[in-house]
């Protein structure tokens, strides 16, 4: 049973993928026979999409899905019709097809849920229509209406078909363009992939290379054994001299005859014996050097292959494009002609899948709000067919996709004055925003692209959700807006998600990963060239100041960058992402290098400000940061992370303790983590030194408890009953962990208690933290 | 208690011959419980911050030393979770069950372990998997299951909602799969 069943799901996997396919194909088809007024070239079109039909009858038949075998059945029968003469092509014979594509989709997913449609919803859905035999050319009732069966705009589909993707809205429901995603809610991008057989004997070709590889490991091995035998014999021979050798060191004076002689016998063999060696070892290193080559070469080359596998043709997304436009565009009463280019461009397959939403609402937005309607168009001198063109090109690593349509263009004003209705900008700082800043401002949640048409009330289109995806794509959008001409959109997508260009930077004593493309430029800056700006550290590029920030202090690393002296040059990234900006001080630039990012497994499914982590070619396991999140944390707290450099007073901690191995410890901990730090012995030292007004308060105290003089206790009640230092956090830190302690400790005032056999770095530099913060 | 026999890690000084004989003799006698015919429950048992704990064996997949791992710690991670590692090619995260359960922390044991457990769900219906801290050489070990008492009240009860029963001899032993299944463990953060 469980074997007939999974062979079943195995079939009808298969099955959906062909499906996939002839409804894609008899989409293109249909679309095409709209548009060509060529008589032959219909009639081809017609025999194409006959012989899709047949064969989807087959298939279904083959697993037994009869309703869907019945419907390709009546198509069938139709276009055989028009094929015979008996009915005459009109283009709205592209509506009958289309309506059975839809039709038939809405069948396999009634499947899919496990809820198949009766024969009145496919009824409904799809019916033929009736090939009268004697129907003359003319027949007005053909010529004239519509196919019956092409009611699927004015016939509500029946309460179970609510979801079934490609069937457009009603007419009469409100155009909602952020609804792109429920519309087109299959991705059409299966989890099964189909791979050329070329490509997979290229990688069966690699496999062989490495097995070849692994057999000859097996001689190296023997080689490494001949090797360490040598030394073995040889170890032997020197254990049979040795005795006498050491003897006759013991004795001095020259060596008995007897001596000698065994002693000159073994250096005498002594040189053959490592020549040997020698020869064999240059032997191994000959073939391990071999081996390594050849290593390299088939890697790169199975590195290839398998991404090469994970590569689609843009076509694959762009074919359920054209339907979309057309629906779209008839509801809205618009002629527009969706124009696809460099469909053949293969890419990704991940990243194939993100793109498909953003080009999805920037598609629904050109014919929404950018193309006019005809009449508009005319009367602006344009012709009444509005154009959008989807194109794609490979660019280097990159993979740039293009919508541009010849519509009204955005209206700077209106999306200026939207975003200050929503509070996005002040007055003042809507007035001061230039053309690029406006045009940024349209990616924002919230805002709607509305102002395309003038108008105000505004649907709140999801472009944002154009942003989201690309940031996940690690991509970034442009816009090049002409008003009255048309808008463009640029997307620069990586061409796979399976490897990216990081740079690698070493921050607090770790390494991290910046993605390249987020990465705008690296400098080593002057101390003297930091600036501040309302207390923040800032650097000036290109003439305009960037907050500057420690990244070890962003990440919570327990260790900071060490403390800059005013003649250091400071490593900085400057990163980005779209147009925010950030200045990032890292203690060393590494390396950029192409890795393979990988997500942090299941139980980590987002963690702030790390994008994943990736493996190195020593194994070391690096994260890779998620610039994205951290411009973000800057902006929701911007005094989060302030930077140490000597302009800004390092904080000083006080440390208590009578052990000179604690104190030099938690010295060392606070130093490395940028505090200035003054050690005591005992709490009456640190209680004397307070009372002295020669320095400046420290800003913080942390304390043993069990201290000769005065103790832990005494000295937070000290510290916290004289109103001079009582705002002084006190942490105290003990060995001995009691709730009695505890009760004791807070009710002397102390701010934290840490029990030291949880002494953990990070902990301590967390409440320090926390108390000067 | 079979389990209490079992050679510790601490003795692994002695010549590893010794141990292989003696773990031997351990595997080769039948679990006393099995042998009154009670119904028995396989564990896998470790020590967590003092504790003694014991998971069901099923879903323990392969226990390691942390230190053959080159792992790393992940920036702006809960506390609970140690790091993440590289285990042939996938990539688990390390959780530490005393920090989650909010335990004193402690240093990482040279002798630490980790063990890849697999079970419950994700919300996207996939199994939670994921690998657990140990502060020593996990062992494995058989209970009878008469032998389970409810938890003591003296337990946190953050610990409590995951224990399927205590031991005579203070063994905690989880249920495994309401752990795995509790969303609390997964990290997802909004920036």
């Amino acid at each position: 049973m469980a074997r007939a069943e999974a062979m079943r799901r195995e079939l009808m996997a298969i099955f959906q993928t062909e499906l996939d396919e002839h409804l894609s194909h008899l989409s293109q088809e249909a679309l095409a026979l709209e548009q060509d007024g060529d008589p032959v070239q219909r009639l081809e079109r017609i025999n194409t999409v006959f012989r899709a039909a047949h064969s989807l009858k087959g298939a279904a038949r083959a697993v037994n899905l009869n309703d869907i075998s019945q419907l390709a059945h009546r198509l069938e029968d139709t276009l055989g019709a028009i094929r015979k003469g008996d009915l005459t092509l009109r283009p709205e014979h592209a509506d009958l097809i289309l309506a059975a594509v839809d039709a038939i989709k809405a069948a396999m997913e009634g499947h899919l849920n496990g809820s198949p449609l009766t024969e009145a919803q496919l009824e409904t859905l799809f019916s033929a229509p009736p090939a009268p035999p004697a129907a003359p050319v003319s027949s007005p009732a053909v010529a004239h209406a519509p196919p019956v069966a092409v009611s699927k705009v004015e016939v509500p589909p029946p309460a179970p078909l609510v979801s079934i993707p490609p069937v457009p809205t009603e007419a009469t429901a409100p155009p909602q363009a952020d609804e792109a995603p429920t519309v087109l809610r299959q991705t059409g991008v299966q989890d099964t992939v189909r791979v050329a057989t070329a490509k997979l004997d290229g990688l069966m070709d690699a496999l062989g290379e490495l097995l070849v590889v692994r057999m000859r490991t097996d001689r190296v091995v023997e080689q490494a054994q001949t090797v360490e035998q040598q030394m073995r014999d040889w170890q032997k021979k020197w254990r049979r001299v040795r005795p006498g050798y050491q003897r006759w060191q013991k004795r001095g004076g020259p060596p008995s005859e007897t001596e000698w002689a065994v002693m000159a016998d073994f250096f005498a063999r002594h040189e053959s014996d490592l020549n040997a060696l020698h020869f064999e070892l240059s032997a191994l290193r000959a073939q391990l050097t071999q081996d390594r080559n050849h290593l390299q070469l088939v890697t790169d080359d199975l590195q290839n292959g398998i991404r090469s596998t994970r590569m689609l043709p843009m076509t694959t997304l762009f074919n359920q494009f054209p339907r979309m436009v057309r629906d779209l565009a008839r509801e809205r009463g618009k002629d527009i002609l969706l124009q696809l280019d460099g469909g053949d461009t293969e890419i990704d397959r991940q990243v194939l899948e993100l793109s498909k939403d953003p080009l999805t609402h920037l598609l629904r937005n050109a014919v929404d709000h950018g193309i006019e309607t005809p009449s508009q168009r005319t009367a602006f001198g344009k012709p009444p067919q509005g154009l959008i063109r989807l194109s794609a090109e490979p660019r280097g690593n990159h993979l740039v996709i293009e919508v541009a349509d010849d519509g009204r263009g955005i209206d700077l004003d209106a999306v200026r004055r939207a975003a200050l209705h929503r509070g996005l900008v002040g007055v003042q700082e809507a007035a001061a925003l230039d053309e690029e800043a406006i045009l940024n401002l349209i990616f924002h949640a919230g805002l709607s692209t509305a102002p395309q048409v003038s108008d105000l009330s505004g649907r709140g289109v999801g472009l944002d959700v154009v942003r989201a995806n690309l940031e996940q794509l690690r991509g970034l959008a442009q816009i090049v807006n002409r008003p009255g001409q048309g808008v463009t959109f640029s997307l620069l997508l990586p061409l796979t998600l399976a490897t990216s260009q990081v740079l690698l930077v070493e921050t607090g004593g770790q390494t991290v990963a910046l993605p390249a493309t987020n990465v705008e430029r690296i400098l080593r800056i002057p101390a003297q060239r930091i600036g501040q700006v309302d207390g923040q550290p800032v650097i000036h590029v290109e003439g305009r100041p960037l907050p500057l920030l420690s990244l070890a202090r962003l990440l919570r690393w327990p260790v900071l960058e060490a403390p800059v002296a005013s003649e250091d040059r400071l490593p900085v990234v400057v990163v980005s992402v779209l147009d925010k900006r950030l200045a990032l001080r890292v203690d060393d630039f590494l390396a950029t290098q192409e890795v393979v990012i990988k997500p942090l497994g299941r139980q980590l499914q987002r963690v702030r400000n790390v994008a994943g982590v990736t493996l190195l070619g020593d194994g070391r396991l690096i994260p890779v940061l998620n610039v994205a999140d951290l411009i973000k944390a800057i902006q929701h707290e911007p005094a989060a992370a302030p930077l140490l450099v000597a302009a800004t007073e390092p904080r000083r901690i006080v440390v208590a303790d009578d052990s000179i191995t604690t104190r030099t410890l938690e010295k060392n901990i606070l130093e490395n983590a940028g505090y200035e730090v003054r050690a005591f012995a005992d709490g009456q030292e640190v209680w004397d030194w307070l009372r002295r007004d020669d320095h400046r308060l420290p800003d913080a105290i942390v304390s043993d408890i069990n201290m000769p003089r005065m103790d832990g206790f005494a000295l937070a009640a000290a510290v916290k009953s004289d109103p001079r230092f009582s705002q002084l956090p006190v942490v105290l830190v003990t060995s001995l962990d009691s709730p009695e302690d505890r009760l004791q400790g807070m009710e002397a005032g102390a701010d934290a208690y840490m029990v030291k056999s949880l002494f953990d770095q990070r902990e301590l530099l967390a409440v320090i933290d926390q108390l000067t913060g | 208690m079979n389990h209490a026999e079992l050679p510790l890690a601490h003795q692994a000084v002695t010549p590893a011959q010794r141990i292989l004989e003696e773990r031997a003799r351990v595997l080769a006698r039948l679990p006393e419980a099995a042998r009154r015919g009670q119904e028995t429950l396989e564990l896998v048992t470790f020590h967590l911050g003092g504790e003694s704990i014991g998971l069901p064996s099923a879903l323990v997949y392969e226990t390691q030393p942390l230190r053959i791992f080159q792992w790393a710690s992940v920036p702006c991670a809960p506390p609970f979770i140690l790091g993440i590692l590289n285990l042939r090619g996938h990539l688990f995260s390390i959780m530490d069950l005393a920090r989650f359960w909010g335990l004193p922390v402690r240093p990482l044991a040279d002798q630490a372990h980790i063990l890849l457990v697999r079970g419950g769900q994700c919300a996207d219906g996939r199994p939670m998997e994921l690998t657990l801290l140990s502060d020593d050489v996990p062992q494995v070990g058989e209970i009878p299951l008469a032998s389970l008492s409810p938890p003591p009240a003296t337990l946190p009860p953050q610990v409590q909602d995951y224990v399927k029963g205590i031991t005579p001899d203070l063994l905690i032993v989880l249920d495994l799969e309401r752990l795995l299944s509790d969303p609390h463990l997964i990290v997802h953060e909004d920036p």
